[in-house]
């Protein structure tokens, strides 16, 4: 007898629909799956078949055929265990018919326990567009499942509870849908600017980083605190809206991290891979396509400490991702695409030994070590890089001071304020931020009056600045004046926006 | 030139015979910004090697005093100076790397004593001390704005520092540094940090 139950698979960061057909037919004891099924899922016939069996269900010797369709697109995971176990018992006649207005996602355990999967939220936001009204997933993942609106979530713990489920000898609990409560959640960051004493010119750096979308460098001798800034960036970034905090909960949803407890991210990210990392789990990708820290970076940060110690090939994979803000990655078996719409921001020591210009120690490096040190950075990345800022440690006496410091959502506030300006000025652009115009915008919204234009001239005949740098300043001066909510750009604005541009100076040596 | 000083440039050939031909817009750079090129030689002379060493005792000649730079073993720059020594002009030297090429040259020229130089501030006093002249370098106009930075900036003190001690915020305080290091009243150095030109 033919059966077909519902499922969703998994394409990149998108769900997508497969009918599960079972068919059981007289003939010779015989079991296949197909659909282009990989390892994962073709094992699903052991633990399917004795998983029905330790449930007390009657397996039968007779000849199986399995299709997953669409047929033609590569199937891997073990969240069709579920399904297919329904469709065999249904075929079976243990189940009475399975309503088509129902999926079921779930993996196996040898003793018929559904346990949990990996890319739950994409796959129930996509049975709710395809206008399923019930799911059928372990109970695990029920949390995460319920933040999606006007689908039936089901937890459930093992094939005896669906089945009688199906079988309308009892009721399964509704998960709840929580998810205004957690997003309402005003604690979100355990971090703070305040946290970090002193680096005022530092953190006003950052302050017009987060308030731009401009990827920043910091240089700086070890200990000067360049991490400890870096961390706590994000919590001076744009508060998350719901859409963007859905989009980035999808990603941690598909590689596997999403907390259990509160299964959706509320907070930008930070990311700080180490410089070992190789090129497929920075970008995405594998035999078993997952996002990579570029995506987990998505709205938030990514984090280069020490970013001359990457391999080249490695840094010069960002180059794509920083342009478009999404990465596609194209294999033989499979093409997707994931969203990387991310801050970098990168640390490195000013030379080999780490002390050049320190006050501390003095820098035992030659001009030329120190010139190959800083030109190892590949210009083209350099080139995405608005704000370059030094570091210098702060003082041990400097640390005790207990002057001003302002808290992470003191400045939150003005850089929200600032982002708010852009947003509505670039509406039509399709552009959020200062940090992503282009030549031709530049020229239209960084207008220098006259004696800006003087300024600007004087500042490159008198500070050697290269010619890159000039819409990395009108850019980063535009923020400025954004966070003063000024109209033009003026002199003072243009004027801190050079102070910005540290590896341009001379004593680099290039 | 770009500090509207003045060039004089002495040639080791005719007036007509650019040499070397690719640097025919340094000749009119020169004379642009109220310089001049001169010679010992005929209109259309050619330019011969042999002239460059014989044409040195002009450059030193000319000269107040003579400051070498970069000097290998047998380099012009030896000659200039034993030129400008004979002519009982002042000779400085920058003191450089005893391994490196360009500077065996320097150490020669130190020997048959030549004064040692590690800042212009040091060469302009020895220079003109006879002069008076050294006060009036010292007491350079600096701005009233400017007056305040300036005189802190000594202490070799970080923006955060300078920040704190002038009780003004980072923004204006970045402002007002672009400003001055625009107008040549100081420099940026590694660290983030500034130093008076």
């Amino acid at each position: 007898m033919l059966s077909k139950v519902n499922s969703i698979a998994l394409n990149g960061l998108n769900g997508y629909l497969v009918e599960v057909q079972v068919d059981i037919s007289s003939g010779m004891p015989y079991w296949d799956i197909v659909g282009l099924p990989d390892i994962s899922v073709k094992e699903a016939k052991e633990r399917v078949k004795t998983a029905i069996k330790n449930s007390g269900f009657q397996f039968v010797s007779r000849k199986i055929v399995v299709n997953l369709s669409p047929a033609d697109l590569k199937k891997e995971g073990t969240y069709f265990d579920l399904p297919i176990a329904i469709g065999i018992l249904q075929s079976l006649g243990q189940v009475k018919i399975v309503e088509q207005n129902i999926a079921f996602i779930g993996e196996l355990s040898l003793d018929g326990t559904i346990n949990k999967v990996n890319g739950i939220l994409p796959m129930c936001l996509e049975a709710q567009k395809l206008g399923i009204k019930k799911i059928i997933l372990p109970k695990e993942n029920a949390k995460e499942g319920a933040i999606i609106n006007n689908l039936e979530v089901l937890g459930v713990n093992n094939i005896n509870e669906v089945v009688n489920f199906l079988n309308s000898y009892s009721s399964l609990e509704i998960e709840q849908n929580t998810i205004l409560e957690l997003f309402k959640k005003t604690e979100k960051y355990s971090i703070d600017f305040s946290d970090v004493k002193g680096q005022e010119n530092v953190k006003r750096a950052l302050e017009i980083s987060a308030a731009g979308g401009h990827n920043c460098i910091m240089i700086g001798p070890p200990g000067s605190g360049k991490t400890m800034l870096a961390q706590r960036l994000p919590t001076i970034l744009p508060d998350l809206n719901f859409e963007e905090a859905l989009e980035i909960s999808k990603i941690y949803s598909v590689a596997g991290i999403l907390p259990k407890d509160e299964p959706i991210i509320t907070t930008r990210q930070f990311r700080a891979p180490h410089h070992t990392i190789t090129p497929i789990s920075l970008i995405g990708g594998g035999s078993y396509p997952k996002p990579g820290e570029i995506s987990l970076a998505h709205f938030g940060v990514l984090f280069l400490d020490e970013m001359q110690q990457f391999s080249k090939s490695v840094l010069d994979l960002l180059r794509t991702p920083l342009e478009d803000g999404k990465i596609t990655i194209n294999r033989l078996n499979y093409s997707l695409t994931y969203p990387s719409k991310f801050m970098l921001v990168a640390s490195i020591n000013p030379c080999p030994c780490g002390y050049y210009g320190s006050k501390e120690k003095e820098c035992i490096c030659s001009k030329k070590a120190i010139s190959k040190y800083i030109s190892k950075i590949s210009g083209p990345l350099l080139d995405r890089i608005d704000i370059q800022v030094e570091v210098s440690p702060v003082k041990y006496s400097k640390l005790q001071s207990n002057y001003k410091i302002e808290t992470s959502e003191q400045i939150r506030i003005r850089v929200n304020k600032a982002r708010k300006i852009q947003k509505e000025r670039y509406k039509e652009y399709k552009i959020f931020s200062n940090a992503e115009l282009n030549s031709k915008l530049i020229t239209k919204y960084c207008f220098l009056d006259k004696t800006c234009m003087q300024i600007m001239q004087s500042a490159f005949e008198r500070l050697g600045l290269s010619a890159r740098a000039y819409n990395k300043i009108l850019k980063v001066a535009r923020t400025i004046a954004d966070l003063e909510e000024s109209e033009d750009i003026r002199s003072n604005h243009l004027l801190e926006a050079i102070q910005y541009r540290s590896l341009d100076r001379k004593y680099w040596g290039n | 030139m770009k500090e509207k000083g003045r060039t004089i440039a002495v040639l080791g050939g005719g007036l007509n015979d650019v040499y070397p031909k690719q640097n025919i817009w340094l000749y009119e750079d020169i004379i642009n910004y109220d310089g001049c090129v001169i010679t010992e030689y005929e209109e259309n002379e050619e330019t011969l090697k042999s002239n460059f060493p014989k044409r040195n005792r002009i450059i030193s000649g000319l000269a107040d005093a003579v400051l070498v730079i970069e000097a290998s073993t047998r380099s012009g720059s030896k000659i200039t100076a034993r030129y400008a020594k004979s002519q009982g002009k002042k000779v400085y030297c920058i003191p450089r790397n005893l391994d490196s090429k360009n500077s065996s040259g320097i150490n020669e020229i130190l020997r048959d004593g030549a004064k040692l130089i590690t800042t212009p501030k040091e060469l302009i006093s020895d220079l003109y001390k006879e002069q008076n002249n050294l006060e009036e370098y010292n007491k350079r106009q600096i701005p009233e704005k400017y007056e305040q930075i300036y005189k802190l900036i000594e202490n070799n003190l970080s923006k955060d520092e300078l920040s704190i001690q002038l009780d003004i915020d980072i923004e204006s305080l970045n402002s007002l540094l672009t400003m001055m290091e625009i107008e040549g009243i100081i420099k940026q150095i590694p660290g983030g940090r500034y130093t008076k030109t």
